[in-house]
């Protein structure tokens, strides 16, 4: 009988003799696809920078008796931008702990690497979650939090009196993915953590702090706050009373858009102040979008920034910055769970979430083209999916979608608690990032603002 | 420093280090055409990762970090969503090895878990180190043992003789 060494030995010498035989194609240097890729790649470096845009954009608020907010100015059509490549992704998963309660910790997965904490440590009393790259991906921020007792954080329980010392932390990325924390805002106790949202140009952070939840509806958003953080100095502008459920910034970074209001499943509970609101960064104007009641949660500023597409009671709705014209882009739908609109980074397409059945749901990918074109096509979707698991059955369906920065997957964390990543070019399968470890669906409750729970940042240069 | 010479020339360094890349993407991947796209990737990385050689380690092992990840992350999009099937641990009957041959060999790699791949094709064709192995595919010393035993057991369990063999042998 053969001893564990011999096994070795003979595990040894069979797999070198199996690998010595087998030499690959040629491997000239100057005929490879490597090579070739990179210099491909290299003579795309070397092309035009992308300007940033110069819209020059005077808020002028009108009666609100159906006209429309206008935004006057020019925007200059930008340079092609040179190619995007896909980095690090970043999501939010969770460990119980011994004594009862949990700990959440922000990990890091990449198409080319194993999926890895990043963010916290291994069962102690401190979650960090919430994760949101920068632009440029070189800064991460994320939320921290202590949960005094068993409590959870995403029991829906709206028990925020439960959370200790949450702050909103910003750290540096480096390439190999190690994150390094670089500011604290610290915001105190009995707060939600803070989803944040990055402006544009990195200089500022939006979050929403709800003081009421959508699964126990108020129907006042009195306390409910939006915090505008100015990264220099720590200056914390507060927008009161407003029950944000989304934001998004202008692509110049000058505006930031609110969708308020409470998520209402039912048009009939809709708020008085379910309205876009729009808060212009240099003068500090908030102002309200007449026209657009009954928003139903989310919204999304075209990478152009010439339209802002929200969720309306009668479906998708876009709005034009400049005109002030709204066009329909879908019919009615129903969504339980998942977000949209999403723009993709490229402008060619957008996603949004839609019930199936029960609290099913599939994605949604439409190419609006000119969604103001007096003669629109007949058919704008370009498919709808969900990931199947075992059987056919649909077991890995996606909670709140995210676009990779290059636009061609759309990634989410799934119902089964994977990490999956869908094409939306070509026919390739979907990648498994990460699966079944943990990985938690953090959706923000009583935290409302309804951001993806992961987030994807663009491959850094070294 | 002297190390990093050795990778000055890029292309000299390809020619050079190219047929033990592919042998190391073709352990893991399993399939030539895979693993020709494999290496032709983890190249794509090096290149762009060149300026992060810092010449405290052999090359080698540097390189082959970036083909063990280019490696998975093809099997990665190779494969469909679905649930990963755990190995569960095998009753390995006692001492049971023989040669195994080289096709027998091949086929039983394909039983592993990708990860569990890597870790035997780093210490039975690259004789690395578990340290090494672990800096490697970015885990502990502890979880590189861990991987290598279960990988072994498994492959004692697909490569041992059957039951007849053992009767008609075995007296």
């Amino acid at each position: 009988m053969a001893s564990q060494a011999e096994f070795d030995r003979l595990l040894r010498s069979a797999l070198r003799e199996a690998l010595e035989r087998e030499t690959g194609p040629d491997p000239r240097w100057t005929d490879s696809p490597a090579a070739q890729r990179i210099e491909r790649g290299e003579r795309a470096e070397r092309g035009e920078r992308p300007l940033r845009l110069l819209a020059v954009a005077a808020l002028v608020a009108t009666l609100a008796t159906g006209a429309a907010l206008l935004l006057a100015g020019q925007t200059q059509e930008p340079p092609p931008a040179p190619a995007v490549a896909n980095g690090w992704i970043a999501y939010t998963v969770r460990q119980p702990l011994p004594a009862g309660g949990e700990d959440l910790d922000i990990w890091f997965s990449h198409v080319d690497r194993e999926p890895r904490r990043a963010v916290g440590a291994p069962a102690d009393t401190i979650s960090q979650l919430c994760p949101a790259f920068s632009a440029d991906g070189r800064r991460l921020a994320y939320a921290r939090t202590a949960v005094e007792g068993s409590s959870q954080l995403d029991d829906g329980s709206g028990n925020v009196a439960a959370y200790r010392d949450v702050a909103l932390v910003i750290a540096d990325v480096r390439p190999d993915g190690t994150v390094v924390d670089r500011q604290t805002i610290e915001l105190g106790d009995g707060v939600p953590p803070p989803c944040p949202v990055w402006a544009p140009g990195s200089e500022r952070i939006a979050f929403g702090l709800p003081r009421t939840s959508p699964i126990n509806p108020e129907t006042s958003p009195a306390g409910s706050e939006v915090q505008v953080v100015r990264l220099a100095d720590g200056d914390i502008t507060v927008l009161p009373d407003l029950l944000a459920t989304d934001l998004d910034w202008s692509p110049d970074g000058r505006f930031l858009a609110i969708s308020g209001g409470r998520l209402a499943f039912d048009p009939g509970q809709s708020l008085p102040i379910d309205r876009l609101h729009l808060y212009a960064i240099d003068t500090g104007a908030l102002e309200t979008i007449a026209a657009t009641d009954g928003p139903r949660g989310s919204l999304s500023w075209a990478p152009d920034g010439r339209a802002l597409a929200y969720t309306s009671l009668e479906g998708l709705r876009v709005l034009n910055t400049e005109s002030g014209e709204q066009a329909q882009l879908t019919g009615p739908y129903r969504s339980m769970h998942g977000i949209g609109p999403i723009w993709s980074p490229d402008g060619d397409r957008i996603a949004y979430q839609r019930s199936t059945f029960g609290e099913h749901h599939e994605v949604v990918v439409l190419e609006p083209g000119d969604p103001f074109d007096d003669d629109p096509p007949g058919e704008r979707v370009h498919g709808a999916f969900h990931v199947r698991g075992e059987s056919g059955r649909p077991g890995l369906e996606p909670f709140r979608v995210t676009w990779s920065p290059d636009s061609s997957y759309l990634l989410s964390v799934t119902w089964t608690g994977s990490l999956v990543a869908v094409p939306v070019k070509g026919d390739g399968p979907p990648i498994v990032l990460a699966r079944d470890d943990g990985i938690v669906p953090y959706e923000g409750y009583p935290n409302t603002t309804m951001v993806p729970i992961q987030t994807w940042a663009r491959e850094l240069a070294e | 420093m002297a190390f990093r010479l050795e990778i000055a020339d890029f292309g000299e360094f390809y020619e050079r280090t190219y047929e033990v890349a592919y042998r190391t993407a073709l352990g893991i991947v399993r399939e030539p055409s895979l693993a020709a796209d494999a290496t032709q990737d983890a190249y794509v990385a090096a290149y762009r990762q060149r300026a992060t050689f810092r010449g405290d380690a052999p090359p080698g092992a540097w390189l082959n970090r970036i083909v063990v990840n280019a490696a998975l992350a093809t099997l990665r999009r190779r494969r469909p969503a679905q649930r990963v099937t755990d190995l569960s641990p095998q009753i390995v009957p006692d001492g049971a090895a023989r040669i195994p041959s080289r096709l027998a060999l091949l086929a039983a790699l394909d039983v592993l878990p990708a990860n569990h791949r890597a870790a035997v094709v780093l210490r039975y064709y690259h004789d690395y180190d578990y340290g090494t192995i672990a800096q490697i595919l970015d885990t502990t010393t502890t979880n590189v043992g861990a991987m290598l035993s279960r990988a072994l057991d498994r492959l004692k369990v697909v490569l041992a003789p059957d039951q007849d063999d053992i009767d008609r042998t075995g007296r």
